[in-house]
């Protein structure tokens, strides 16, 4: 069996099918809020944008969005899905962790747990970094977290979704278990694809997903030169480690990143 | 309480309730410390922070090394100071708070125990009171701390409540707790009552509130980077035989946590 980091083509290919229920509406809904609330906001980069599926419904609302994401899969999708907004929308094939446009926005998002797939702090400040970077002074930071609370009640799930589309089968077996001492939830996806009888691909993915209590992000957020606003679950929630698990946090970009932080802090143990 | 000197019971000084815990082993706690000094040492002078009425210190002063405790309670300065009394010229104790203490030199390790850290419920207070520690120390030199554990606090029930009792020498101490977790904030509040019984008397009471925040192991990473240290590692606090805070029913657990200062 091929094993993937995260996202093989298989999965990407699948992606939408395999999320079909997840309430992008609910969720675009609860960040528009905080674009209000917080605003104005007119441009949205979303850094990690998989198959643009936030930034279709930014787009339809009339904001100017850029997507960032390192899979091509992913990439030609969401420019697929964004064509209808060409004017408005644009998608760059890049790993967010390089990515430097000649550009500031309004707001940057990092949705799906983006963010915490940087599982050392080391990561989490670089892709701050990069978020920090493409923001006016003020513009607005959004994303989702693992809340380490709930993940800490309720203990690993896992579970199997199958889809079925014609003759083709696909199958999804997921289980979860904790790295304590990394504060990392880790989970692990196995991937089936069966076209009438035959076997057309096989995946094992591990998907490392580091999770967060309330003061470590605002003092996460504070190194990276960013004010926590506030934090609310995430709308739209289901079962599952990366839905009813997740919370929506918000910051706003209030200087330059710490100057005189020391340099350890960006050395990994 | 046979095992309680007398002053032990300072109902009107708060923190006292933090200090007075019945059922710690110290015993337990200073041979971790040691087993951390003998692995990351060598280690001659130990400073600690809040140091209570001194035993952590006592034992590390009767294992050989030259101890200096700090505290702002006068009383428990006075108690820590008779404990201290046979080892001399080896001791002192300071009357001062964590954040004002100054050595005329630097230690090689200070100690930081009674989850003082979980006390700090802000970044702020968190990050000032190991910056406190970190410049008391030598370079190289060792921070030593308890935290209360989130991953064992949050897998606990949310609310709890329950009393201790101590009885001994005509004397009876009740220790009434509830706690409850409030994950929004990241802490435990800890409200506790006591009475003290001589008798058919009662000779004092008290009342507290406590908030003390829980750490995750990458967080104290960070927190200990901003102020100067290097993690070293962390395992459960000894001597916990029934997993609780300070045996009051809490289901939660302290972890020890050691640090080299850069």
């Amino acid at each position: 069996m091929q094993t993937s980091d995260i996202f093989s083509s298989l999965h990407a290919n699948w992606y939408d099918r395999w999320h079909h229920a997840k309430d992008y509406a609910a969720e675009a809904k609860q960040i528009s809020e905080v674009f209000e609330r917080e605003g104005p906001i007119e441009s949205v980069l979303d850094l990690g944008c998989g198959t643009a599926r936030h930034l279709e419904l930014f787009a339809a609302a009339g904001h100017r969005v850029v997507g960032v994401d390192r899979s091509p899969t992913m990439v030609a999708t969401a420019r697929d899905r964004l064509k209808a907004y060409a004017a408005r929308a644009e998608v760059v094939e890049a790993d967010l962790l390089n990515v430097s446009l000649d550009a500031t926005f309004d707001a940057v998002t990092m949705m799906f747990s983006v963010l915490g797939y940087q599982v050392t702090t080391k990561g989490l400040l670089a892709a701050l970094q990069v978020a920090h970077a493409h923001l006016r002074t003020g513009g607005l930071l959004v994303f989702d977290v693992l809340d380490g609370a709930v993940v800490l009640r309720q203990g690993p799930m896992g579970g199997v979704t199958v889809v079925t589309d014609g003759a083709r089968q696909l199958l999804r077996a997921t289980t979860g278990s904790l790295r304590l001492d990394e504060q990392v939830y880790e989970m692990r996806m196995r991937l089936w694809q069966l076209d009438g009888d035959r076997l057309a691909g096989e995946v094992e993915e591990i998907h490392p997903l580091r999770y967060f209590l309330p003061r470590e992000l605002e003092l996460l957020l504070s190194v990276a030169g960013f004010e926590l606003l506030g934090s609310a679950p995430l709308a739209g929630g289901q079962g599952g480690p990366s839905r009813e698990w997740s919370r929506l946090v918000w910051a706003a970009k209030t200087e330059p990143m710490t100057a005189g932080t020391p340099t350890d802090v960006l050395t990994e143990r | 309480m046979s095992g309680g000197p007398p002053g032990t019971f300072q109902s009107h000084h708060p923190g006292w309730s933090n200090r007075f815990q019945p059922d710690k082993s110290y015993p337990a706690e200073v041979d971790q410390i040691r087993e951390i000094l003998v692995r990351e040492g060598p280690v001659d002078e130990i400073l600690d922070l809040a140091c209570g009425s001194g035993h952590h210190l006592e034992l590390l002063a009767a294992a050989g090394h030259l101890v200096t405790g700090a505290d702002r309670s006068a009383e428990l300065v006075a108690e820590a100071r008779r404990r201290l009394r046979p080892y001399g010229s080896r001791h002192r104790v300071l009357h001062s708070d964590l954040l004002a203490t100054r050595l005329d030199r630097p230690v090689d390790v200070v100690i930081m125990m009674f989850a003082l850290l979980s006390h700090q419920v802000s970044n702020e207070d968190a990050l000032a009171t190991l910056r406190a520690a970190q410049s008391q120390l030598r370079t190289g030199g060792l921070v030593i701390f308890d935290v209360l554990d989130a991953t064992t606090t949050i897998s606990g029930p949310a609310n709890g409540s329950g009393m201790a009792v101590v009885a001994g020498s005509g004397q009876q101490l009740l220790c009434a707790h509830a706690q409850s977790r409030r994950d929004e904030s990241q802490t435990l509040e800890l409200s506790l009552r006591s009475w003290l019984i001589e008798d058919d008397r009662l000779i004092d009471q008290g009342e507290e509130t406590q908030r003390m925040r829980f750490y995750l192991e990458r967080e104290l990473d960070l927190l200990l980077r901003l102020s100067g240290f290097h993690f070293l590692g962390s395992a459960p606090l000894a001597g916990e035989d029934s997993g609780d805070v300070a045996g009051r029913g809490v289901g939660a657990s302290f972890r020890l946590v050691w640090a080299q200062k850069t």
